[in-house]
């Protein structure tokens, strides 16, 4: 396992470096310049001269990505353009708002989400089956600045109990976290609910119920537990989306996160932030992954990594 | 699945029991709460540009004069406002003695001159310079030749002298900008590149005393402030990013004042919020901006005929809802220069497509109007789609290209766009920031216009150089009139008004048509 946990981390290096440099590529073959965009009507050939000699951009692109990745190894990733603010400083200043969004939302898409997806199996058929398939697919399909719309309508304005945007007071992030979880709780539900339908007619549950077990011993010890990797597996993955950020949830709702300044960054040229918003996404997904994959291996005993998987 | 629905129900309160809803304490204090806009953006005026950051600085940090809502020049930090020696390029400066920065110092000529030359050190990097690069010495700095301003000298603690390389008379105007703000040395080259990011302050009336760049600046009045003492006890500027939720704020009664989209006033004007709405008309223009070095639109015949087939009456009435007014030159009227002799554009189909036959293009053309996408949903793109069905009258037929912003400013700075319609807003508040800044030949050629006119030209340098006001103005007017009404550089559409939502318990509050709060007589009266 540590030998393959080794590896995976030794190629992470390798898909970083292809993310910055093709990062880096792609953003001096689209047009628009950073410097014009800073300096606005004042452009005169001698300060976009001035200004592009200050921040570095008269070298040659090499020496500007090979002064970048120089810079990365000692996890100095520049300054940004505009802000004129270490990327690093930053990256970690939003990394913290965006923890805690994805960590409030990730808990109420795994709870209400397992939870309505087990239940739907257990009442496959039925009115409330039919009710969680039905809320599910409307959850997946409402965009979520629809749902923060009408949350920020209904719980802010109207009925005054939560703030309407913002993260100024400890509860500010309960209406985003349900915006952005709501779409999680969909697809985690309809997983659970394929997965448990199809291990609830196994015959090792009918055997665990023959020997008399309780209905919710059945359920939740050999039931859930084995239905479990194809949730993982989702899991991990939305784990990773909800890290990367969330660029309108953070919009509507005034939330500084990561999303909000990749998008930024992006539409500014601002290469050095853009570098450190990618690479951080790649990190996230990376190792979101990793944990996914490693998790296989607790859950389902038969599962184990030799050398060369 | 009553017992499911009254337990969310049950949940939701208690959350909201348990952290319970945290009401500001602007009911004791005097505590305005505005609800901004995050640019992303260092608070150090020298190496940014945006209004919305100004609001923040402006009553943080002072430069030595500046403009008042009425935009009158007024003295700040210095004594009176000097008058240039005979040649028009010495002014002398007298400090006002005992101004305290916020750290508690005391503001000296030194301090003036680290602030000037702060912004020519080109390791800097600053992207404001040019409103001093006239005096002595600036541009050799800036070239790295020197390291100290030359035309800058320090008399004594109070008094300093400027010299200009060559007459500027609006140079007061120019320095009296956000852009001019004086820093206090010390702190300054302590902080060094972290001036404007984890610190800043001046000798304004309010100090920061929550910086918090991601999410709003908390600002408190300053006790030993020079001038005159506000009546708020602070300023909360909130940053809320979108729109709608910034209204929402307001409704709810979070905020006390917010910015109104233009595109929205039908709609509040109608509403139970219609005496909230307050309006100001920023010193600028809406035009058509072609580009003299396309083979088409460089026949002035042709821009003349788009200027006579635009139908400004319905541009002004039913695409801006009257929220507008017609332009009739391209200075807008409350500037220095406007000539408000000029009658209305005149509009006549007939007469253009005449005008487009002369011009060897009877059949019309196509043409790339190019628009920010950003801008698509706003003023400029609904002028444009406009525009393109006016024109389609005399057989030009308008193709519509959306870019982003960073792709807007290369394509328009490589001269490669066709046609765009222009917003156009002045650096300060005089001519030469607005007119001189668009449609000067060596501007007009990085903005994809293209207007090469010595005669202009030579108008505008006349006028740069003359303190003699009345002959200046006629100067302006004179260059104004040729651009816009011989030349057809560009063809003028109007100037828009702009709005914000301000609760009526907060008396005293202007907004200026720089487009800037001016939050220092407000106070709130509930």
């Amino acid at each position: 396992m540590a030998s393959y946990i080794l590896k995976r981390l030794s190629q992470t290096f390798i898909v970083l470096l292809g993310i910055s440099l093709v990062t880096f590529i792609l953003m001096n073959v689209v047009p628009g310049d950073p410097v014009l965009l800073m300096l606005e009507k004042r452009a005169t050939p001698e300060a976009v001269e001035r200004i592009r000699r200050e921040m570095g951009l008269d070298k040659p692109k090499t020496t500007q990505y090979l002064n970048f990745v120089a810079g990365a190894a000692r996890l100095d990733l520049g300054r940004s353009y505009f802000t004129k603010e270490p990327v690093m400083t930053a990256l970690s200043r939003r990394f913290g708002v965006t923890l805690r969004l994805a960590s409030s939302a990730y808990a109420i898409a795994m709870v209400v989400g397992i939870s309505l997806g087990v239940a739907s199996a257990l009442q496959r058929g039925r009115v409330f089956d039919s009710l969680i398939r039905g809320g599910a697919v409307l959850g997946i399909s409402a965009p979520v600045f629809w749902v923060a719309i009408i949350l920020q309508m209904v719980f802010g304005l109207r009925l005054g109990l939560f703030p309407i945007s913002g993260i100024r007071s400890p509860n500010s992030f309960v209406l985003p976290a349900i915006a952005l979880g709501l779409r999680y709780v969909a697809s985690i539900s309809r997983v659970t609910r394929t997965s448990m339908l199809e291990v609830i007619g196994q015959d090792y549950i009918r055997t665990a119920r023959a020997k008399g077990l309780a209905e919710r011993v059945v359920i939740l010890k050999h039931a859930l537990k084995n239905a479990l990797i194809p949730i993982i597996t989702l899991a991990g993955t939305e784990l990773g989306n909800l890290l990367a950020g969330s660029m309108l949830t953070e919009w509507v709702f005034s939330i500084p996160g990561i999303g909000k300044l990749m998008v930024d960054s992006i539409l500014m040229r601002d290469l050095p932030m853009l570098q450190g918003t990618v690479l951080y996404v790649a990190v996230v997904f990376v190792v979101s992954n990793l944990v996914v994959d490693i998790s296989y291996a607790f859950i389902d005993p038969r599962i184990r990594y030799a050398r060369g998987d | 699945m009553k017992k499911i629905g009254s337990g969310a129900v049950s949940v939701i309160l208690a959350a909201a029991l348990l952290f319970g809803a945290v009401r500001s304490d602007a009911a004791e204090k005097q505590v305005l709460r505005y609800g901004a806009i995050n640019m992303r953006s260092t608070l150090d005026m020298q190496f940014n540009t945006y209004p919305w950051v100004m609001d923040i600085s402006d009553h943080v940090a002072e430069p030595l004069m500046m403009f008042d809502y009425t935009m009158k020049l007024i003295p700040v930090l210095v004594k009176s406002l000097p008058t240039p020696t005979d040649d028009g390029r010495v002014y002398r400066f007298e400090l006002k003695p005992g101004i305290k920065f916020h750290d508690g110092t005391t503001l000296k000529a030194s301090d003036v001159k680290f602030s000037f030359e702060r912004m020519f050190i080109p390791e800097n990097g600053a992207i404001n310079s040019y409103i001093a690069d006239m005096i002595v010495g600036a541009k050799d700095m800036l070239a790295g030749k020197a390291t100290e301003l030359a035309g800058f000298k320090i008399i004594d603690d109070l008094n300093f002298e400027i010299t200009l390389e060559n007459p500027y008379a609006p140079f007061l105007a120019s320095i009296g900008t956000s852009y001019g703000t004086i820093y206090p040395e010390k702190a300054c080259r302590e902080a060094g590149k972290d001036w404007g990011l984890t610190t800043y302050f001046g000798t304004g009336p309010y100090k920061i005393t929550k910086f918090d760049a991601d999410n709003g600046f908390y600002v408190e009045r300053f006790e030993d402030y020079h001038g005159t003492k506000p009546k708020l006890d602070a300023i909360d500027f909130i940053f809320v990013e979108d729109p709608n939720t910034r209204r929402m704020e307001y409704e709810s009664g979070n905020l006390d004042v917010i910015q109104l989209d233009a595109t929205l006033y039908p709609e509040y004007s109608k509403s139970r919020l219609s005496s909230e709405i307050g309006s100001y008309t920023p010193q600028g223009t809406i035009f058509v901006s072609p580009n003299l070095q396309d083979e088409r639109l460089g026949n002035v015949k042709v821009r003349e005929a788009i200027s006579l087939a635009v139908d400004r009456k319905v541009l002004v009435s039913d695409l801006m809802n009257d929220t507008v007014s017609l332009a009739t030159t391209f200075i807008p009227p409350s500037m220095l220069g406007f000539d408000g002799t000029v009658p209305a554009y005149e509009r006549d189909v007939e007469r253009a497509k005449q005008l487009m036959a002369e011009a060897g293009y009877g059949d019309g053309f196509e043409v790339d109007g190019y628009i920010r996408s950003e801008q698509m949903n706003g003023t400029p793109g609904r002028t444009l789609l406009a525009i393109q069905s006016q024109l389609r009258e005399i057989g030009i037929s308008i193709n519509i290209v959306q870019v982003d912003a960073a792709s807007w400013s290369d394509i328009r700075r490589s001269g490669k766009i066709p046609l765009y319609i222009g917003t156009w807003y002045t650096d300060f508040p005089d001519p030469d920031g607005f007119i001189n800044s668009y449609l000067y030949s060596s501007n007009a050629r990085t903005l994809s216009n293209n207007y090469n006119s010595p005669e202009f030209d030579k108008l505008l340098d006349d006028a740069r150089s003359t303190s003699d006001s009345a002959k200046r103005e006629d100067l302006y007017k004179k260059a104004d009139r040729l651009a816009s009404r011989v030349d057809f550089a560009v063809v003028p559409l109007f100037h828009e008004n702009m709005f914000y939502l301000c609760k009526p318990y907060v008396k005293d509050l202007h907004k200026s048509p720089d487009n800037t709060f001016h939050f220092f007589d407000a106070y709130i009266e509930r």
